[in-house]
């Protein structure tokens, strides 16, 4: 009886249950006051209390309005991001890639500073070119040697060795008027092969990493050594820095 | 903004159609009636959060359903109530006393005033001292109009089961009404066992 009142029997078996319906009065009795007891059931559970429909219309508006809170937060976000972005892309265009590789200079030297005063040595850190020289004369690379003076008119930044592959190197990072420019020096006997842009660089002995990277590149090899310029100057300026530190 | 108010509105419109259903629905399968704002309103949250990857045409009524029953089963989880049923709905009733309260229920059928009545009063209790399975499966049946293999795909269990929990559940809601009937002197004494 209950499978026929969910309408749940095959279409055979339920052709036969109505045959049966019609010329049965007991169960065509029982049948009808079984549907109207589920009816009435139906009824009697969807009658609501009085403040059952305002909570519903209540919950339907919060969970709406909460969503379109929660869009509006979104779309906010969305907006500062992307005022973000446009001005990290800003950024990006007038602070090229070689500022940022100086600054990975400046920190290498300043953590090399802070690895000094940590172990108790004597501070390396030159102020000058001819303090580096003198002071840093066992830490440079056998039959590497470096100018006298600087050229008039630079600044000296920092100083510092590190490797590229296996091989030795001494970078400087200096400045005239313009941007600070970074000089590579390395001995020709260790390289095996010529230094380019992008090559990681790992300074001693803090072991942090910079790179070979800038607006321009000037190399040049003498005998004995490589060396090479990279920074926003003109090339000419590279060329002789380069000049000038493969002439020491 | 076009498309969440668009979206809005259209969820607002389906709800309309299954208001009376789905309030009943959560009103009855909840074990604590206290826990109907919140559970209405979590069912809402999740539902609106879900009708972005609702397909319009497809069925938005055992949709919501579906999203009802686990919220609201989430809801009795953390009631106690639960467990506590469970163990009054273990104690079986005696062979003699099913049989006086089929007998009662048939009797019963017979007296569709004094049945109003008892439905008025007792149907609510009735279905709160079902167990939840059967109480979902019954809800799905009456409020929902679902068929078992709808109801089936709903709760997640074999067609069988659900045939099985809303065949238990309707004899239990025979035999309250009975009992009840009798209790209240509304039908004759039992004639069909021997109970001394």
């Amino acid at each position: 009886m209950s499978l026929f009142l969910d309408s749940e029997l095959s279409s055979e078996v339920t052709l036969e249950v109505q045959e049966h319906l019609e010329s049965c009065r007991s169960c065509c009795d029982r049948f009808e006051r079984e549907r109207r007891l589920e009816e009435t059931m139906r009824a009697v559970l969807l009658e609501v209390g009085p403040d059952d429909a305002a909570v519903w219309d209540r919950a339907v508006l919060q969970a709406v309005r909460a969503r379109r809170q929660r869009f509006s937060t979104l779309q906010k976000i969305a907006s500062l991001a992307g005022v973000a972005l446009f001005a990290a892309l800003i950024a990006i265009y007038f602070f090229p890639a070689d500022r940022r590789e100086l600054d990975l200079a400046r920190s290498a030297a300043s953590d090399h500073s802070r690895f000094l005063v940590e172990v108790r040595e004597e501070a390396l850190l030159p102020a000058t070119l001819t303090q580096f020289r003198d002071t840093g004369r066992q830490t440079l690379p056998p039959g590497m040697n470096l100018p006298a003076a600087l050229p008039a008119g630079y600044r000296l930044l920092t100083t510092g060795r590190c490797k590229l592959d296996d091989a030795s190197v001494v970078y400087l990072v200096m400045k005239h008027s313009g941007e600070p420019i970074s000089l590579f020096l390395m001995p020709r006997g260790e390289l095996h092969r010529f230094p380019r842009f992008g090559d990681k660089l790992r300074v001693e002995p803090v072991g942090v990493n910079c790179q070979i990277s800038g607006r321009r590149f000037f190399g040049a090899a003498s005998q004995e050594a490589v060396a090479c310029a990279v920074g926003r100057a003109d090339l000419a300026e590279l060329q002789e820095l380069v000049r000038w530190l493969l002439a020491g | 903004m076009a498309r969440n108010n668009e979206l809005a509105e259209r969820f607002e419109r389906e709800l309309l159609a299954v208001k009376a259903e789905l309030l009943a629905y959560t009103r009855h399968l909840l074990w604590r009636r206290d826990d109907l704002p919140d559970a209405l309103q979590t069912i809402m949250l999740t539902a609106f959060r879900r009708f972005s990857g609702f397909q319009p045409g497809s069925n938005f009524r055992a949709w919501i359903f579906k999203v009802a029953t686990y919220e609201i089963f989430n809801f009795n989880r953390k009631s106690d109530r639960d467990r506590r049923l469970r163990v009054e709905l273990d104690e079986v009733e005696s062979a003699a006393d099913e049989i006086d309260a089929e007998i009662h229920y048939d009797e019963l059928l017979h007296k569709p005033e004094a049945l109003d009545r008892l439905l008025n009063a007792e149907l609510a209790a009735a279905i709160s001292r079902l167990s939840p399975n059967e109480r979902a499966v019954l809800l799905l049946r009456i409020l929902g109009g679902f068929s078992t293999l709808e109801t089936a795909r709903m709760l997640a269990m074999p067609a069988g089961s659900v045939m099985g929990f809303l065949g238990r559940a309707r004899r239990k809601l025979r035999l309250a009404l009975a009992n009840a009937a009798r209790d209240e002197n509304w039908l004759s004494p039992a004639k069909g066992v021997d109970r001394r």
